[in-house]
């Protein structure tokens, strides 16, 4: 939002009024029902005790929120470690004109496009042993390959159809922040006989830190909500091997109608995520206004 | 040196596409097999080129009332939140006013906010109001994540049209 000339007006007011009243009526509800669960032990829809942060006190120290809470956080990392340089690497090993630029852009964009259940659907079948390309491959290759039955092969294959969903998302960004760098710079760079990597170093990285910064915390966000896709493939398991934060939450609050603690819990995640969009918009205001001062450290 | 560094980044480039498609391109080999097939044999391409899947999903009340529903949904959805955000945007480009920021930036945590955490309300406020298990819940339901997107979007376009033709506007009356 620019602040340059627009007129001070609090009428303003009234036509933001009914987003207030839409949102109000599905996210502040909501969430107050959450606070309020949060601190009552509901025993009976009658008889209802309120207990302080006896829950707050229960589900920190609840040992499966600590394992699930590890699993998400190495998750969100490794998603970011993979994601991002190959994102980088992507963006600019496309080419960068003419008709292969936008074929390559469409194809690449493709996983984008897809709903995230059938992500979930794709790579469940897509990894079967018996019917599936990839775990048929595996298997002829030697490797004893089942997402249902091995732990980390399981978590490996939400990381890596994670992966495949999303590195489209940094690649684009990557490959616009690479877009906006003039001929010009090149042609320096040129001049000054900069290597490849040195040309990658001082002009396109610190060019693309606005976007890529972007990238990683968008990045991180979503992959610290992710629920459908791992739900779909491995439906947390085997054991809680691809239990992550969402499906921690969901199993607590409907499977076993734990209100008290779910709602707690609902609430730390939130000012988690919370906290996160807060840096994540200070971010993106600050790419609009200030120009790359840090050139030199990216 | 030049050409070897550009095959390599070819080389990594095919690699990547093939890794993107391949997922994709099994889904669609699968869907123009016959259920046989897909279970006995092991084929690359289709022996038996069927369209009976598609024919399925089309003319099955199961899978088609699938996409009706989605279709309300839709549309409930789309008309709240273009009749809500339209103005919503036009307030937040146009004019500015005590809280704009704030309430701004509130929305947008909105689109962030784990869908999990507002699970276990949801259930329990359309529970109350008696609106379970009807097409206007869920449409409900997404309108806190269409919302706030849609301010988003709408008043980034609104702000790009510069206020001197709104101006234009008014002097023609």
């Amino acid at each position: 939002m620019s602040t340059t000339t627009k007129p001070v007006n609090q009428k303003a007011w009234f036509l933001i009024l009914p987003v207030i009243i839409c949102v109000a009526f599905s996210a502040i509800l909501p969430l107050m029902t959450v606070v309020n669960y949060s601190v009552q032990d509901i025993i009976s829809p009658e008889r209802r005790v309120f207990v302080g942060t006896e829950w707050f006190v229960q589900i920190m120290r609840d040992e499966e929120l600590h394992a699930a809470l590890l699993r998400q956080i190495t998750f969100s990392l490794a998603v970011l470690a993979v994601e991002i340089p190959l994102g980088i690497l992507l963006a600019l090993s496309m080419p960068a004109q003419g008709w292969k630029s936008s074929a390559v852009l469409v194809v690449v964009a493709l996983s984008l496009l897809i709903p995230w259940n059938v992500v979930g659907t794709i790579w469940q079948i897509y990894g079967r042993a018996d019917i599936g390309l990839m775990g048929r491959m595996l298997q002829e290759a030697g490797i004893e390959y089942s997402y249902t039955g091995n732990a980390t092969q399981a978590w490996l294959t939400v990381l890596l159809m994670d992966v495949w969903h999303w590195t489209p998302l940094v690649a684009l960004l990557a490959f616009a922040g690479l877009r906006s760098i003039p001929d010009a710079y090149y042609q320096a760079a040129r001049i000054d006989g900069a290597s490849k990597l040195a040309v990658f170093r001082y002009i396109q990285l610190p060019k693309m830190r606005g976007v890529l910064m972007i990238a990683v915390l968008l990045r991180f966000m979503d992959s610290f909500m992710i629920y459908t896709e791992p739900f779909v493939l491995t439906g947390g398991g085997p054991g809680n091997a691809t239990t992550f934060l969402s499906q921690y939450l969901t199993t607590k609050a409907v499977g076993q109608f734990d209100l008290g603690p779910a709602a707690a819990f609902s609430l730390i995640y939130f000012f988690i995520i919370l906290l996160l969009c807060f840096i994540l918009y200070n971010w993106m205001q600050r790419v609009g206004t200030v120009s790359d001062e840090g050139a030199g450290h990216a | 040196m030049h050409e070897k560094r550009f095959q390599k980044r070819t080389l990594f480039l095919f690699a990547y596409l093939l890794f993107a498609v391949l997922p994709i391109y099994w889904m669609v080999n699968m869907s123009f097999k016959t259920n046989e097939e897909i279970l006995s044999t092991f084929t690359f391409f289709p022996q038996h080129f069927t369209w009976a899947n598609y024919k399925t999903i089309f003319t099955d009340e199961s899978w088609y009332s699938g996409y009706i529903n989605s279709l309300i949904y839709v549309s409930i959805n789309m008309v709240i939140t273009l009749t809500v955000a339209l103005p919503a945007a036009y307030a937040f480009s146009r004019y500015s006013f005590l809280g704009d920021k704030h309430v701004f930036f509130w929305l947008l945590t909105n689109r962030m906010t784990p869908p999990a955490v507002f699970l276990l309300p949801f259930f329990q406020l359309y529970t109350t109001v008696g609106l379970m298990d009807t097409h206007i819940a869920v449409a409900l339901a997404h309108l806190l994540f269409s919302v706030p997107l849609a301010v988003w979007i709408l008043e980034g376009f609104m702000s790009g049209i510069p206020r001197e033709i709104d101006e234009t506007a008014y002097i023609d009356g």
